[in-house]
């Protein structure tokens, strides 16, 4: 044993003064710094060490809804479930989470939460050195000294510049803005594509919702043919499983798709492998073959009484008043004018698929089939997609799949995948009051970026399709309040370089996103396990209500309250934005929740309230009766309606306008659905990106299958011969969770090749592979596969840009390094049409993501 | 005259570990300041490593020192930058500070592991001064422990609370087994791999040595006893 006893003794200290001194010293320690340190606990913090069960959020854009509860001792999170409410039966299936629901609390409690504001290093007002962002370091501020920052240059900016100089996501913070006179807003069609502007005009419906009929009468079906759609990653939860159940139930399954995806897998899916952005010119090959091979004694595949009664401008004698008769789509397809039949052959010429195979597809929609024709909305996220939702219905009209049991053709995705129908249960409204923006901008996602840097866009109102307008533009302040912008929108190269031009960078994060990272401010965000509590929807069976897990993280706060910081500093009114607290809007949404009762009309009070409750909540309210208490429904944390077969819940999409036109009409002009649709035409021709017909026709995508050649003709490749599509990928909900270090382990996001294609090349499984387009360089791990076509590859959507700067390669695999921002129709962000070049980089594999070290930039 | 010896012996080196505990609460749980690096050099707490033969302990220390004295500005905003990349982020931290870290092998705060540490503390009545907002095994939240249990145990002393001496000590001997020690040297690790800064290289490795030195004198008192 050591000996310090002798050794003091050597030392001849006087016990006095060494204790004297070293009294002073710790005490003149506690006067230089006490952070992190102790305090005597009061009687009232022998906090319980019980635990119990709370329903936790788990409120991402994935395109599922299920129930999330946490296992909570004193603030800490012990472990997670999911629904076990009640047996799981496939009529009234548990809503149960998948692996990133359940990894949720690998996000709240990450290391690498941001916890204090954050200012980069070398900013200075007016920006001071601007090109370090994302490559600065960066300084720890109070929240004090960060919102007088950012308001005094708010100021200065209005004040040199006006509001149009601020560009803002519109989330708490733009309400601020609005109420300071505006903001130059953004708007794109982010994941719908063309399912956007293209459904209205033409009388079809725009969702899921509307679209298809419900999950139980899908059982119906005879054969189910799905288009670019993945449920099993893209809506995790219920909807494969009750893909699977219709399965169960007898039918076949046909996917048309580059990709033989795990849902096609499942399903054992007869696979037709398509080219991305060519699903036009297949159905296009589609609709000759049901034309040419349709008899309706011998060989009906045409529901002819359904294109009479409920459409307009199928042939010439169907034409609407005022239109060329010559014009009409069956001319068009058998090539009476123009004298190009679009036939199987031609049609393969593009979209890849065999014309055996077209002809195939196209006898499985027969019209007295029982026949789902669904799709997802990734083919439809192409550039110059605006005709397809058009095909999908002229489809859907031909072959008489509209409107009747076991018959339906739309848009199955999202939230309403494999369920359609409106909402059986609801969440009220909170109760807070809507801020008009005074400035009416709003830039496009596809030239936002451009625009910044140009100095000019065109201006077709906030998703209002209106006729193009040039205007000019003069941004100085970025403002990231609500969204993911820069890593999710289309040309993050372009991204990049707007925001190290403006004066002022200003992102809300919970993590150093890569708004965050390319910031002169990064404010510090709660999560929704952070706040008092909140409903989520989506699956209209549904409704979850969830409640508060823990405190704050370190000085996180809500959007809210930096919205309302601000807005003081700026001298503006914040109740006016936000005249009532977040309890008393939870509350609203309670008593407001309604449920549509046995009979399957009528809508009730979902919550009975009692005068306690409302004592008990501190708020303002009235007691109602409703189905269930108040407190049974926060601790279940979802309410759920029971589905049997032949209840009153069934939805059949567009019966009562197949039954009776005249009485339902659709909203165009004829009421009818309109094949021929000058309505469309006009709105999208107007705005002035690029032209399509009034019926639906393929106009080949600025960067499509075309595209990859430098002679089309003579079939010679150009300079970047592949096709990339971006799946929605399971590590992640679009860019959230990509930090996780679970989900990164499970999901290490390589690129996927085909086999031909990397055999070609020379690239084996583990390599690592350089993809360049027009708009920026991207590496990834190769994975090779025969699951994806050869011409295309597979870069997983959402995966966080790690730009190397000194070779300007990102290493992240940021899918919008490489989707570039291309205008065209209705605006659509087109990701998956872009073309590249491939090859090898590296014999080894990247670092995997899930051992990336921290980047070390000096 | 050996008994007062002795008694002055322990009185010194209570006094010292309580010292130095709240010295390295105070570097790791602060983003650096002047004074505190002044502190850290001064004849005091040259005796006081001296005294547990960790002298040459702070050999990187100085050297960062001499460059502090060559251009006070630009080393003291180094330092400070360098300390808010190693602990407080934005970007990814190479060492997050927190012991769940370590212990659950897992890049997460806030687990089962901190319910243990806020055990220990509210057995002396202590919590976080932002309980439930920020996580209880923060490094320098478990340092103050030490240096609050320091001068709790010289209370003891002084007041001839033997009982209450020991088991104080006993307790100290624990959490540094059971806690501290237990992670610390993954961290010392992960942290010295991160960083080429002689300042934090320095701290790090007189706190790795203090810890397991102070084990030794825990031991040396209560056997003496």
């Amino acid at each position: 044993m050591a000996n310090f006893m002798d050794k003091v003794n050597s030392l001849n200290l006087s016990r006095r003064s060494f204790i004297k001194a070293s009294t002073a010293a710790a005490a003149s320690l506690s006067l230089v710094g006490c952070g992190n340190t102790l305090k005597t606990a009061g009687v009232d913090k022998a906090a319980s060490q019980e635990g119990k069960w709370i329903t936790a959020a788990c409120w991402h854009n994935c395109g599922s809804r299920c129930l999330n509860k946490a296992f909570v001792i004193d603030g800490v999170v012990i472990r997670q479930k999911t629904d076990d409410t009640h047996p799981d039966t496939p009529d009234f299936p548990q809503q149960r989470g998948c692996l990133r629901g359940r990894s949720q609390r690998q996000q709240v409690f990450g290391a690498d939460r941001l916890k204090y504001p954050m200012r980069r290093k070398n900013w200075a007002p007016g920006g001071g050195q601007k090109e370090l962002r994302g490559k600065d370091e960066w300084v720890r501020i109070s929240w004090e000294e960060a919102l007088d920052s950012i308001a005094g240059e708010m100021k200065r900016i209005k004040a040199e510049h006006g509001n149009r100089a601020f560009f803002a996501d519109g989330g708490a913070v733009s309400k601020t803005l609005s109420l300071y006179g505006g903001y130059v807003g953004n708007w794109g069609t982010t994941s719908r594509g063309s399912w956007h502007a293209t459904n209205g005009p033409i009388g079809f419906t725009p969702s899921a919702v509307e679209g298809i009929n419900d999950r139980l009468d899908m059982r119906n079906c005879e054969t189910v043919i799905m288009f670019s759609m993945n449920p099993a990653w893209s809506s995790a939860g219920n909807p494969a499983y009750n893909f699977l159940q219709v399965k169960k139930a007898g039918a076949e399954f046909i996917g048309v798709d580059p990709y033989f995806n795990d849902t096609y897998a499942l399903l054992d899916a007869d696979w037709i492998p398509c080219r991305p952005s060519t699903d036009t010119s297949l159905l296009l090959g589609v609709a000759h073959t049901l034309i040419i091979e349709d008899n309706p004694i011998t060989n009906p595949l045409i529901d002819w009484e359904f294109l009479k009664n409920n459409t307009i401008g199928f042939d010439a004698d169907s034409m609407p008043e005022g239109a060329d008769p010559k014009e009409n789509f069956k001319d068009y397809i058998l090539g009476t004018y123009d004298g190009i039949p679009k036939n199987a052959e031609w049609a393969s010429e593009i979209c890849g698929v065999e014309p055996d195979r077209i002809r195939y597809l196209a006898r499985a929609m027969e019209k007295n089939k029982k026949v789902a024709i669904i799709f997802g909305w990734a083919s439809a996220r192409t550039q110059n997609a605006d005709s397809l939702p058009h095909m999908v219905m002229t489809i859907g009209a031909m072959t008489g799949h509209i409107g009747k049991s076991g018959h339906m053709c739309g848009v199955s995705c999202h939230t309403g995948s494999s369920n359609g129908g409106p909402a059986l249960v609801n969440a009220g409204k909170d109760g807070l009051p809507s801020v008009k923006n005074p400035v009416d901008d709003s830039m496009n996602h596809t030239e936002m970026w451009r625009a910044i840097l140009d100095g000019k866009y065109n201006f077709t109102g906030n998703m209002q399709w209106l006729k193009g307008e040039m205007r000019d533009i003069d941004i100085h302040m970025i403002y990231h309040d609500q969204n993911a912008r820069l890593q999710t929108a289309d040309g993050m190269t372009k991204g990049i370089e707007a925001h190290r031009k403006v004066d002022l960078v200003v992102s809300h994060g919970q993590f150093l996103t890569t708004n965050a990272k390319y910031s002169d401010f990064v404010l510090p965000l709660t999560t929704e396990w952070e706040k008092p509590g909140g409903f989520l929807t989506g699956n209209r069976e549904i409704l979850i209500m969830y409640s508060q897990i823990t405190e704050p993280m370190y000085e996180c706060h809500d959007d809210e309250w930096i919205a309302i910081e601000l807005a003081k500093r700026l001298g503006v009114n914040p109740v006016k934005a936000f005249p009532i607290d977040a309890v008393q809007r939870l509350f609203n949404q309670i008593a407001g929740c309604t449920v549509v009762l046995p009979d399957g009309k009528k809508k009730a009070p979902l919550v009975t309230i009692t005068e306690a409750d409302i004592a008990e909540w501190g708020t303002k309210g009235k007691p109602q009766e409703g189905q269930i208490s108040l407190k049974e429904f926060q601790e279940k944390g979802i309410y759920q309606v029971e589905r049997k077969p032949g209840d009153n819940y069934g939805f059949i999409a567009l019966k009562e306008f197949r039954d009776d036109p005249a009485a339902n009409p659709r909203t165009t002009d004829s009421g009818r659905l309109e094949i021929y649709s000058k309505a469309l035409a006009d709105r999208i021709n107007n705005m002035g990106y690029s032209k399509i017909q009034p019926i639906p026709t393929h106009t080949p995508p600025v960067e499509g299958y075309e595209a990859t050649f430098k002679d089309w003709k003579g079939k010679v490749k150009g300079d970047y011969p592949y096709q990339v599509i971006n799946p929605h990928y399971l590590r992640r909900s679009h860019s959230v969770f990509d930090n996780v270090q679970w989900l990164r382990e499970t999901w290490p996001n390589p690129v996927f090749i085909s086999e031909k294609d990397a055999k070609e090349l020379g690239i084996s499984d583990g390599n690592t592979v350089l993809l360049t387009s027009q708009h920026g360089k991207t590496l990834r791990t190769a994975l090779v596969t025969e699951r994806f076509m050869p011409g295309v590859i597979g870069l997983p959507h959402g995966s966080w840009v790690d730009m190397d700067e000194k070779t300007g390669i990102d290493t992240g695999g940021a899918d919008n390094i490489l989707c570039g921002p291309v205008s065209t129709g209705q605006g659509v962000s087109g990701w998956n049409s872009c073309v590249v070049k491939m090859e090898k980089y590296s014999d080894t594999p990247l670092i995997p993501d899930v051992k990336k070290p921290q980047r070390i930039i000096f | 005259m050996k008994t007062e010896s002795r008694q002055d012996d322990i009185a010194i080196l209570l006094a010292n570990r309580t010292y130095l505990y709240r010295l390295l609460q105070n570097l790791f749980g602060n983003e650096p300041a002047l004074e505190t690096i002044q502190i850290l050099n001064n004849d005091h707490t040259q005796t006081s490593l001296t005294l547990l033969s960790l002298e040459d302990s702070l050999d990187l220390v100085r050297d960062f020192t001499e460059q502090l004295e060559k251009n006070k500005d630009a080393a003291l905003d180094e330092v400070r930058t360098e300390y808010t990349r190693l602990f407080l982020g934005p970007t990814k931290l190479p060492a997050p500070p927190w012991e769940s870290v370590y212990v659950s092998k897992e890049r997460l705060l806030f687990q089962e592991s901190t319910l243990e540490v806020r055990r220990c503390y509210l057995k002396y009545n202590y919590l976080p001064a932002r309980y439930r907002f920020e996580a209880d095994d923060h490094l320098a939240l478990e340092l103050d422990f030490m240096y609050n249990l320091s001068n709790l145990a010289e209370a003891a002393f002084q007041g001839e609370d033997l009982s209450e001496f020991r088991e104080i000590l006993k307790d100290q001997k624990i959490f540094l087994a059971e806690h501290l020690l237990v992670w610390v040297p993954q961290f010392a690790f992960d942290l010295e791999s991160a960083t080429t800064h002689s300042f934090y290289r320095g701290i790090v490795s007189l706190l790795k040595k203090y810890l397991k030195t102070d084990i030794e004198v825990i031991d040396e008192m209560l056997a003496s006893l």
